[in-house]
């Protein structure tokens, strides 16, 4: 489907070129073309005309009239607008210098509360601290004994009281408990409520008053229309928000409730919910968000053709040696040169459903300074060895390591774990290429690399076939081996 | 089967009733604004501007609300009128036969639906009564008699015919929908009504992935009163599925409803494992599930569109259960897969109780929301 914004703008402003300017009224069509596309995006119409307002002088000025690429620079200006009103930076979650932090979860029924109270505990847990659950949903039947399953499931504790007592009470009993039992993170699951019901209202805001949260967030699905507004509005009216947090971003809702929200509001986006495990949770980037309301083909029309790291017909041979298993030490550098290169984009691309998931790792396994230094020793290793060595491996015997080791100067122990990892990457390579092979041209950039595993995405059952991990050769848990230093969760 | 283009017109003045209280909220907070907007005099270019507006923040999208409002242009000018009044006629009158355009596809598949299964019905009633003929020689040998088969089910309850011997079958729901619609409680809602009309119902808890979601069923079954079928946190879904028609076959239950663990529609894996679970209630009793209802939360926005369109492709879908309308929501989206994909909006939840449910109905739902 080409019928993104920049295919749109493009028709907008064809056959300009050569008449030297672009007229008020082209802008005009090109202003309606945006509005058109931030509403399929669930952006609120009312937010989406003073966004409008604001890019339109931008719009109007040098760059867009005298311009090549008028289309492009119009989707450039949309997008870094975006990411201006989505707040430029992440925020975090705010910790109270006297423990316990309290947070406060609220939203509509279905927005993924529940498994977002268990999300943020595992995630504090992990960075040391003593989180509490609290079931203060009185009102769906079983609420409480699924953030108890959970509790049992991630070894976090619960603090409920069935569903007799009132929510305020339950929250201001939980508060001792939690200053007796030493927890220094309180997480508070209220139940699913419309903003305009005035006693459920009510009701959140004596649990606010009970515990004074340092922290209220509002969880919204990323799929909200239109009314996402008048929410986000009214709770921050009644409760005060301090933060949101965006759901279910794994699907392909384009998620204008977050700029919708974050307007409105001014509150910050601080995560986004990507799966239903309790471990798919990430901070909120705003410029990645402003990729996706902008829609797909946009994020690659953003990025000039030159600007591409590799064509077509490249990846097409890489495909080829990967399944021929001639894919070697050169094609593997070359890979992670491209990868490096990418930087952002591979998180922009790590939206593609299904993709995702691998690219993700990759990207985060990649993107640290460890792993920078592992990548540029691992090229240098590399750039040690003669063409031949590189082409074919398996002649690299004892003397030629020594040589290799020395010059690109490391040990002996490194050039033998680039070996035996890459051996393995290529093993497994050729057994993928015996499978389904995605086209790799299309969905990974140049990633390809590190071998990208595309079965088993997102399965729930334990008897799925083992999903192929991309890093799988690049972690050998051995010290020098090129590897990211960050801890497999 | 779908009932409801076959309904007196008492029934219908109920329904009328009933929607228009279930919408009231929607009214007031913002859908009596529809009623405002038509009591200008004169049709103005800002006039439809403002129409246009109205339509976008009820979430039919870009593409419905310039179809509606073309179509409307179209006929302000053929009929040469310049009068609210005449207006907002025609302009309701175009929303309801979008709406109703849907069920019309439906009623058709459905009395396709209804002709296949007459012939199918008729062939297993020959069968039956080759087999009660034997059997009954065999009986007048032995001295025992079989009476005739108990009246036939009251007309609101769906049925799916008889089986070889004679026995009822009963009629399959499958119920899908993305993570936190309102699958279970609209089940809840859903079990209620076809008791209400006098039918047995049993509820196959086939979502045995979130925490709680079983527990969760359980606690309505108890509530409504009828039995749930249910495996271990974990376990196969399609077995689970299996068991429940298998149960309902067994002890001649007449509605069996089976809850789905919700899903993205993106998630390929989710949605393979929802097909299977389609294809081992279709080996559980063949022709079923004889109805798959989506449940779309009226919050939704474009998406919705998306899930339709893929939880369609995957296992084909016979209606949606509009849920959550008691929200400012309006649920436009709706609108827009009944304009786009001809599937019906079958059924509208408006609260967490399990009397918050109505049947839908078009000129009733359009009104509700023009009523001053």
């Amino acid at each position: 489907m080409f019928d993104t914004l920049s295919d749109k703008l493009e028709g907008v402003f064809r056959g300009l070129t050569g008449r030297g300017s672009i007229s008020p009224e082209d802008i005009k069509k090109a202003m309606n073309e945006v509005e058109r596309a931030l509403i399929e995006a669930d952006v609120n119409l009312r937010v989406t005309r003073s966004f409008i307002a604001a890019i339109e002088e931008e719009a109007v000025g040098e760059k867009v009239l005298k311009g090549l690429n008028p289309g492009q620079q119009v989707v450039k200006i949309v997008n870094d607008k975006l990411i201006e009103v989505l707040g430029g930076e992440n925020e975090k979650l705010i910790t109270s210098p006297q423990a316990p932090t309290i947070i406060m979860m609220v939203g509509l029924q279905g927005s993924g509360k529940t498994t977002h109270v268990a999300k943020l505990a595992r995630m504090l847990r992990k960075g040391g601290k003593r989180p509490l659950m609290v079931a203060c949903d009185t009102q769906r039947p079983a609420a409480v004994d699924q953030l108890q399953t959970l509790g049992k499931q991630l070894n976090i504790p619960v603090y409920s009281e069935g569903t007799e007592p009132r929510p305020p009470e339950i929250a201001k009993r939980a508060l001792d408990a939690a200053r007796k039992g030493g927890n220094d993170v309180i997480i508070l699951d209220t139940a699913g409520r419309l903003q305009i019901d005035d006693a459920l209202m009510t009701e959140l805001e004596e649990v606010k008053g009970n515990t004074k949260p340092h922290e209220i967030l509002l969880v919204v699905d990323a799929m909200t229309g239109q009314e996402s507004v008048n929410v986000a509005e009214e709770f921050n009216r009644r409760v005060g928000l301090t933060g949101v947090i965006l759901t279910k971003m794994d699907g392909d809702a384009r998620g204008g409730a977050a700029l919708s929200v974050r307007a409105v509001t001014g509150v910050p986006i601080k995560f986004m919910g990507t799966g239903e495990k309790t471990d798919a949770i990430e901070p909120f980037y705003p410029d990645r968000i402003a990729s996706r309301i902008l829609g797909m083909g946009d994020i690659l029309t953003l990025i000039e053709k030159a600007q591409q790291q590799f064509d077509e017909a490249e990846a097409q041979k890489l495909q080829e040696k990967m399944k021929k298993g001639s894919f070697d030490l050169e094609d593997f550098v070359d890979q992670l040169r491209k990868i490096r290169k990418m930087g952002s984009l591979s998180g922009l691309l790590g939206l593609l459903p299904g993709v995702g998931k691998q690219m993700k790792e990759l990207r985060n396994a990649l993107e640290t300074p460890e792993a920078e230094r592992e990548l540029s020793r691992t090229e240098a290793i590399v750039m040690s060895m003669t063409k031949n060595e590189r082409h074919n491996p398996d002649l690299i015997d004892s003397s030629r390591r020594k040589r290799i080791a020395k010059g690109s100067g490391v040990q002996v122990s490194d050039v033998n774990n680039l070996l035996q990892q890459f051996r393995t990457m290529r093993q497994m390579m050729r057994s993928m290429g015996k499978g389904e092979m995605p086209n790799m041209g299309a969905l990974m950039g140049g990633g390809g690399g590190a071998g990208g595993g595309f079965g088993g995405v997102n399965s729930r059952k334990s008897n799925q076939p083992k999903q192929v991990d991309p890093l799988a050769a690049y972690k050998s848990g051995k010290p020098g081996g090129p590897r990211p230093t960050k801890k497999k969760k | 089967m779908f009932n409801f283009f076959r309904r007196k017109k008492q029934e219908e003045a109920e329904i009328q009733e009933r929607t228009r209280e279930a919408l009231e909220k929607t009214r007031t907070s913002g859908g009596g604004f529809l009623s405002r907007l038509f009591e200008l005099d004169d049709i103005t270019d800002q006039f439809w501007e403002d129409l246009k507006e109205t339509l976008i923040k009820a979430d039919l999208g870009y593409n419905l609300t310039e179809k509606l409002i073309q179509q409307s242009q179209k006929r302000t000018l053929d009929e040469d009128t310049t009068r609210s009044k005449d207006v907002e006629r025609i302009f309701r009158g175009e929303m309801v036969r979008t709406l109703e355009e849907a069920q019309n596809k439906a009623q058709a598949s459905v009395l396709a639906n209804a002709e296949k299964e007459k012939q199918r019905r008729e062939i297993e009633r020959r069968n039956a009564e080759m087999e009660r003929r034997r059997k009954d020689k065999v009986q007048v040998k032995k001295g025992t008699f079989q009476s005739p088969d108990a009246p036939p089910a009251a007309a609101v309850i769906p049925s799916a015919g008889v089986g070889a011997q004679g026995e009822k079958r009963p009629y399959v729901i499958m119920v899908v929908g993305v993570n936190g619609s309102g699958k279970t409680t609209s089940i809840a809602k859903l079990a209620q009504y076809y008791r209400n009309g006098g039918g047995s119902v049993v509820l196959g808890a086939a979502d045995t992935f979130r925490a709680g979601a079983i527990d969760q069923l359980k606690i309505w079954g108890g509530r409504v009163g009828v039995p749930v079928i249910a495996w271990a946190e974990g376990s196969d879904p399609a077995s689970v599925a299996f068991d429940t028609v298998k149960y309902a076959n067994d002890n001649g239950t007449d509605i069996v409803i089976i809850d789905t663990a919700g899903r993205l529609q993106t998630n390929f894996n989710l949605m393979e494992e929802m097909k299977r679970v389609e294809r081992v209630i279709e080996k559980a009793q063949p022709g079923a599930p004889h109805e798959i209802v989506l449940v779309l939360d009226a919050v939704t926005g474009q998406n919705g569109l998306s899930q339709a369109k893929h939880f369609s492709n995957a296992v084909g879908i016979d209606g949606v259960i509009l849920t959550k309308l008691d929200g400012t929501a309006k649920g436009g989206v709706a609108f827009a897969i009944a304009n786009d994909m001809k599937i019906p909006i079958k059924y509208i939840g408006t609260g967490e109780k399990v009397g918050d449910f109505a049947e839908f109905e078009a000129l009733a739902y359009v009104n509700a929301l023009f009523e001053k």
